[in-house]
């Protein structure tokens, strides 16, 4: 399976504005989220704002590039 | 400079003080407890879940926080504590530990045994009734946690939980002019809440553009009290700071 990534901008209020969302196939598996400055040790860092993938993802992680939080989401659906 | 000598177990005088008024036998009494003094280095278990225990620990100085492991090792911190709390309190009547205490500073702490905690209960009623009604205060504030968990957003529930330790420590004299210390972390805050440390910090943000609140080298700083209370709805009833009325 490979995931397709699209760009998007959040209306959130804050500095963490630009994210992305994940696709596998037609459905929409997660957002995440460029986290901003303010951040301190995680800034730059992706944020899995929300999982709509299987399964409850109670504490969300976050992942040192995109391609990390895609091998992350692509474990999590292998499984199911 | 002649100093008034202050006793070790002070905080514990000051805190039942903050709640009921004793006489001087009665506080000879809780100064004469045999207690252990120790120091204890921050990020150190006091007492772990499942401990049987036959001590309540008094904080003396620095914070501690109750809090319990998931299986896979998440922490949720229960509460937050210090000088002049007795957080294994309950271990008294229940001596197997449900969750653990842990130092979150350095800490310096009193070990008070079970025996004699016991009959200086059982020789003073009074004594008795003001640990007995913080304990009662103790349940208060976890309905308060569970509310702000359930039913407040982030910001409202860190908000609340601003309010609440500045008041704590206001009480027993270790807060003043809504600047307080708050020597956790951040990632103490999220595991308190049950949010992300991300959520956290974008709280902590928003609370600083709004002219809310300064955190710095461990001090909260509460710029705005009145809209801090407004926007968490916070009423402080729930922390019953009021002396009880004599009987």
């Amino acid at each position: 399976m490979t995931l397709r990534l699209q760009p998007v901008r959040l209306a959130s209020g804050n500095d963490d504005s630009e994210a992305q969302l994940v696709f596998a196939g037609n459905a929409l598996v997660a957002v995440l989220t460029h986290l901003a400055e303010h951040h301190d040790g995680e800034a730059g860092r992706w944020f899995m704002e929300a999982w709509f993938g299987p399964g409850y993802v109670l504490n969300r992680p976050t992942f040192a590039s995109l391609d990390k939080a895609q091998d992350w989401i692509l474990e999590r659906l292998a499984e199911v | 400079m002649a100093s008034t000598p202050t006793h070790a177990l002070s905080p514990l005088l000051r805190k039942l003080e903050s709640i009921a008024t004793l006489t001087d036998e009665e506080r000879h009494a809780v100064e004469s407890l045999p207690v252990k003094t120790r120091m204890l280095a921050p990020r150190q278990d006091i007492v772990r879940d499942g401990d049987h225990t036959s001590q309540c620990c008094l904080i003396l100085d620095g914070w501690a926080c109750r809090y319990k492991l998931t299986g896979k090792g998440q922490r949720q911190i229960f509460s937050f504590h210090i000088g002049g709390d007795i957080p294994d309190l309950q271990s008294l009547l229940i001596p197997v530990m449900d969750h653990s205490l842990a130092t979150l500073t350095s800490t310096t702490v009193a070990l008070i045994p079970h025996a004699d905690m016991r009959e200086l209960t059982l020789r003073f009623p009074n004594i008795a009734a003001a640990l007995w009604r913080d304990t009662l205060v103790d349940g208060a504030i976890f309905r308060a946690w569970i509310m702000c968990m359930g039913q407040r957003s982030a910001f409202d529930h860190i908000a609340h939980l601003f309010c609440e330790l500045y008041l704590k420590q206001e009480a027993v004299g270790l807060a003043s002019e809504h600047r307080c210390p708050l020597p956790f972390t951040q990632l103490d805050l999220a595991d308190a809440t049950g949010l992300s440390n991300v959520h956290v910090n974008r709280v902590l943000q928003e609370m600083r553009r709004n002219g809310l609140i300064t955190l710095r080298s461990q001090t909260l700083v509460v710029e705005a009290w009145e809209r801090l209370v407004q926007t968490s709805e916070f009423d402080a009833a729930y922390l019953h700071l009021q002396k009880r009325a004599a009987p």
